[in-house]
């Protein structure tokens, strides 16, 4: 997991990964996002291409429909019948008329009056004798809403006793109107029907030009989603490749949208890595401190079983010199003074010797459940002496910080840095914080001074063994400070107090029950 | 007999997927199939030089069956196309020359209306014309120029094409408007999107005709009026 601590106290990652992995247009997820997308859009078009063949085949239009121009084509005989059955009427209509003429010549002016009011359609009659002169006429008043709107269909008749009978009658023009309207329908019709196979292959021509429309429009689109998606896969799968390879500072930038799950993905892959850094960084760390405690326990070792047989022959030397009378006295002076030069070295050496078995000596870790905030408190009000040699302060800013610790381990980490800090500010009084907070699932401590602090390039190198920037002391107290913090699970690292001085943050896993939900608000 | 396919490596979806396609492309029938072509039948034609070009006279009785009595008849207008041509050995037209018959046969007056074009232009007008006229007409058309002599192989057939109705470019251009305003013609306004697209991809519909065939007629025998 990821903390701040963590993070500052890590080896830069490297940036994240920018451009890697197949183009687009090769990418087999590329090819198969825009094969989903190419279906989902022509599929429905499928089954519409076939209605529509379906439509032209089965002349479900009217227009299309063979029978349509065929009954069509024969409404024009129909009217013909009709025309033909009027003349025949009106040709019977006039028969009787003339059959039913008055011998008297003014009687059948009369009657030709009469004819016109009572026979129906019947516009004019007028009689002729054999020469073609007129006899008799009589002509029905033409209606003002009539004008325009008959034909004339003339009859004649021969009379039996010679001369003629010419009748006038009249047909609607409106059958004339409806019949040229039908019969361009019926043309228009006809026309259709012979293109018929041409109109089905224009229209299946359409459909086809619109599923391929589609079709590329869902290529396109396809395209463009795949290409974005399947640049950030690349990337991941680029620092995954890194990864594999060994290099645990790869990372990768999510670039998502609104908290996709490519998006997601990527930073669970960062906090993987990074958990995996730090894991690998604390074994290396814990075994190098192994095979430093092992040199150091030698060490000890090799130094301890001679200091002794030099202080008592020393001691031997010097209770000779004392016992023998009337010695050179500048002798004795020497003696002396060599003696004293032993004795502080030999202490010294002591000195070295107890601090290396102690470090060689380290225990494990026996955690046991405690509030970090009591017992950093409980820390500062039983060691009286940090109170001799600074000043110090503590905030508490969380309240609740259960942990699992090993009370006497890191009581040693703190005096160790409390220690430090002193050192540092030497000759001055120090100035010490502490600080308890709480960030994500860890409980941090911060110890800072305000000394000289570190310089940026000797940072990496606080904690190793042996390592120091004093004219005094072993370089093993941060060692330890950091082995003891590792093995409770925690990080150590060395930042800079602002406004000046060093700051170490330990950072420690909470215990489970006082951790909070990922996701979940940090107290404030 | 075709070799036995080579092993392929196995994609079932491929397959799946091609199977489908192949099935959809079988669903859908042939397009509109062409004229089928049949044996023409025999033609008598008269044929003559005349101030060097080749005149023929037609006798297209025969052709002219009930059928066509009954369409001419109808009371539409009927077109009638008759296209000659004289193919020299290979069956390649050296010349051919087309006139349309455009028959309107009123059912009030009960008489054809005949109006005869060469090209666009009406060459020749009958009104108020019987059945009989218009047959003949048809059967005898007044002689078909066929071009001059020298372009016309010393042996050749004359050949009739008798079509019915053929889709005029003005025809075609009325059944366009209709596609594109199927509802109350272009006067209504209404276009159909999809009845422009398919009116801008319709074509004329291939030629249905009768045809009939001279024997082969020496251009050197020909009498020269």
């Amino acid at each position: 997991m990821t903390t701040p601590a963590a993070a500052a106290a890590a080896p830069p990652a490297a940036p994240p990964a920018r451009r890697a992995g197949p183009p687009p247009w090769r990418s087999r997820f590329s090819l198969k996002l825009v094969g989903a997308l190419l279906l989902a859009a022509t599929l429905p078009l499928v089954p519409a291409l076939l209605l529509a063949n379906w439509l032209a085949d089965s002349n479900a239009g009217v227009w299309l429909a063979p029978r349509v121009a065929e009954r069509l084509s024969e409404v024009p005989g129909t009217y013909q019948e009709l025309f033909r059955a009027r003349r025949a009427l009106y040709a019977e209509l006039a028969r009787s008329l003339a059959r039913g003429l008055p011998r008297p010549a003014p009687a059948r002016a009369a009657s030709l009056q009469r004819a016109v009011a009572e026979v129906p359609r019947l516009q004019h009659v007028e009689l002729l004798d054999p020469d073609g002169l007129l006899l008799a006429e009589a002509e029905r008043p033409r209606e003002r809403d009539e004008e325009g709107g008959w034909r004339p269909v003339p009859v004649s008749v021969t009379l039996p006793g010679g001369g003629t009978l010419r009748a006038t009658f009249t047909i609607e023009a409106a059958l004339f109107a409806e019949l040229d309207e039908t019969r361009e329908l019926a043309e228009t019709a006809r026309d259709m029907d012979r293109a018929r196979g041409e109109l089905r292959r224009s229209i299946l021509l359409v459909f086809a030009a619109m599923v391929a429309v589609a079709a590329l429009l869902a290529v396109l689109l396809g395209h463009l989603m795949a290409r974005r998606t399947v640049a950030r896969l690349a990337l991941l799968a680029e620092a995954h490749r890194r990864v594999a390879g060994g290099d645990l500072t790869a990372r990768v930038a999510p670039g998502g949208e609104g908290g996709d799950e490519v998006e997601a993905l990527a930073a669970g892959f960062n906090v993987m890595v990074e958990e995996v850094r730090q894991g690998r960084d604390r074994i290396i760390y814990l075994e190098k401190i192994s095979g430093w405690q092992e040199v150091a326990r030698r060490l000890a070792h090799e130094i301890k079983n001679p200091l002794t047989p030099i202080q008592l022959a020393f001691q031997q030397l010097e209770a000779r010199w004392r016992s023998t009378p009337g010695g050179d006295e500048r002798f004795g002076r020497l003696l002396g003074e060599a003696g004293e030069i032993v004795r502080q070295e030999v202490a010294t050496l002591q000195r070295l010797v107890e601090e290396f078995s102690a470090f060689a000596r380290l225990p494990d870790v026996a955690p046991a459940p405690a509030d970090l905030g009591a017992f950093v408190a409980e820390f500062i009000r039983t060691s009286p002496q940090l109170g001799e040699q600074a000043e110090v302060t503590m905030t508490l800013a969380s309240d609740r910080l259960p942990v699992a610790l090993d009370g006497a381990l890191m009581r040693r980490v703190l005096v160790n840095l409390a220690e430090n800090a002193v050192q540092a500010a030497a000759p001055a009084r120090a100035r010490l914080h502490f600080g308890v907070a709480r960030s994500r699932d860890r409980a941090v401590l911060t110890v800072a001074d305000e000394g000289p602090g570190v310089e940026w390039a000797l940072r990496p190198r606080v904690f190793d063994p042996y390592f120091t920037t004093k004219g005094e002391g072993t370089g093993l107290g941060l060692a330890i400070v950091k082995k003891i913090v590792l093995q409770h699970g925690g990080e150590v690292e060395l930042g800079e107090r602002p406004g000046g001085g060093a700051s170490f943050t330990i950072a420690l896993p909470l215990a489970p029950a006082a951790a909070p939900p990922r996701g979940g608000r940090e107290p404030l | 007999m075709r070799p036995p396919a080579a092993a392929t490596p196995h994609r079932p979806h491929a397959r799946r997927l091609a199977a489908l396609a192949a099935a959809a492309l079988l669903a859908l029938p042939p397009a509109a199939a062409g004229p089928t072509s049949a044996e023409p039948a025999p033609l008598r034609v008269e044929g003559w030089i005349a101030a060097g070009r080749l005149q023929a006279r037609l006798d297209l009785t025969p052709a002219l069956d009930a059928e066509l009595e009954r369409r001419l008849g109808s009371g539409l207008s009927t077109t009638v196309r008759l296209t000659v041509a004289a193919l020299g050995a290979s069956g390649a037209a050296a010349a051919a020359a087309a006139r349309d018959f455009d028959v309107r046969f009123d059912v009030w007056l009960e008489t054809f209306t005949v109006t005869i074009r060469e090209g666009e232009a009406a060459v020749a007008s009958r009104q108020g014309a019987d059945w009989a006229t218009v047959r003949g007409l048809l059967a005898t058309p007044a002689p078909f120029d066929l071009g001059p002599r020298a372009a016309l192989p010393p042996v050749f057939a004359v050949e009739a094409r008798l079509e019915l109705d053929p889709v005029t470019s003005r025809r075609l251009e009325k059944t366009r408007e209709q596609l594109t305003h199927p509802v109350g013609g272009p006067s209504a306004g209404a276009r159909s999107v999809l009845g422009t697209l398919a009116a801008l991809l319709l074509r004329s519909p291939p030629p249905v005709a009768t045809r009939s065939r001279s024997g082969p007629l020496t251009l050197a025998e020909l009498p020269i009026r």
